[in-house]
């Protein structure tokens, strides 16, 4: 039992570590995964999903504010914040800079400009997104293996 | 673009004197930010930490906890909040007499933006994300005093 932890340990490693070397995510992610300590087992498996929802729930907003005319850019401006803050909390490098490329249209009122970093941002999630959902998928067998 | 963190010996704001932490018992940290998950890893890592966390989804949540009657060493305070921004409830807490070290942990990073939300009484601002060096550094600056 001991065994397939450690295996399944150095598999969630190594998926980190790779992603880590593209600079998908950087050391945040691992400061999060630490928080397992100091809350629970399950935190990263949960607090994955919670992301997720948060990433896809943003970008749809996103794109329906960038789709009316006028563009409201305060309101795009205060959503790629909010993006900003939950990617680069998770560690989620990639995105967060992409959202930066997005401010930076927001903040030139450059609606092409908008919709071209939405479409990035959109790619940098599907690149992490399967990424994410193995690593959950390990999380839950790590847990199940310590209980 | 302005650098991580300011404050803390470049601090924008008139803040007060700070009050005495007694360092024998966990310092009580109330952190306010509405978006949940970024809620839960600040928790669990003040948690980690040794402090002892409240949450506040919103400014107005933040104040009201004052006014109830309660007090914190340190507030951990987003700035774009729904009902009261970081903004404005630093300045309400300030106005009530709050001394608790007051530390801004925002998306934003133009030189404008933060030093907009330090004048309105902060001790420090970091930009997010909040990592375990920074709250070193905060934790640190709390015992110092």
């Amino acid at each position: 039992m001991a065994a397939n932890t450690e295996a399944l340990n150095q598999q969630l490693q190594q998926i980190v570590n790779s992603l880590k070397e593209q600079g998908i995510l950087d050391s945040q992610f691992w400061m999060v995964h630490s928080l397992k300590e100091a809350s629970s087992p399950f935190f990263l498996a949960q607090l994955i999903p919670m992301f997720c929802h948060n990433v896809q729930t943003t970008l749809r907003d996103l794109n329906r504010t960038l789709e009316k005319e006028p563009v409201n850019y305060y309101d795009m401006n205060e959503l790629t914040m909010k993006l900003k803050g939950c990617t680069s909390s998770i560690g989620a490098r990639r995105l967060a800079l992409a959202c930066v490329t997005l401010w930076r249209a927001v903040d030139n009122k450059n609606k092409d400009g908008c919709g071209s970093a939405l479409n990035d941002i959109r790619q940098e999630y599907q690149t992490l997104r399967s990424s994410l959902d193995r690593i959950v998928e390990l999380e839950r067998r790590i847990v199940s293996h310590q209980a | 673009m302005v650098s991580e963190k300011m404050g803390f010996g470049n601090v924008m704001s008139t803040s007060k004197t700070m009050k005495i932490i007694d360092t024998e018992k966990k310092i009580s940290v109330l952190i306010v930010e509405d978006d949940l998950l970024i809620r839960k890893i600040h928790k669990v890592m003040m948690t980690k930490f040794g402090t002892e966390v409240q949450l506040a989804s919103n400014g107005k949540e933040a104040v009201d906890l004052f006014l109830s009657g309660a007090s914190f060493d340190l507030i951990l305070t987003d700035l774009e909040m729904p009902i009261m921004d970081g903004i404005e409830a630093t300045k309400q807490l300030r106005s009530m007499g709050v001394t608790s070290m007051i530390v801004g942990v925002t998306s934003r990073n133009q030189d404008s933006e933060i030093q907009a939300f330090m004048k309105s009484g902060l001790n420090a601002c970091y930009v997010k994300p909040l990592n375990a060096e920074k709250v070193t550094a905060v934790l640190n600056e709390l015992k110092n005093i």
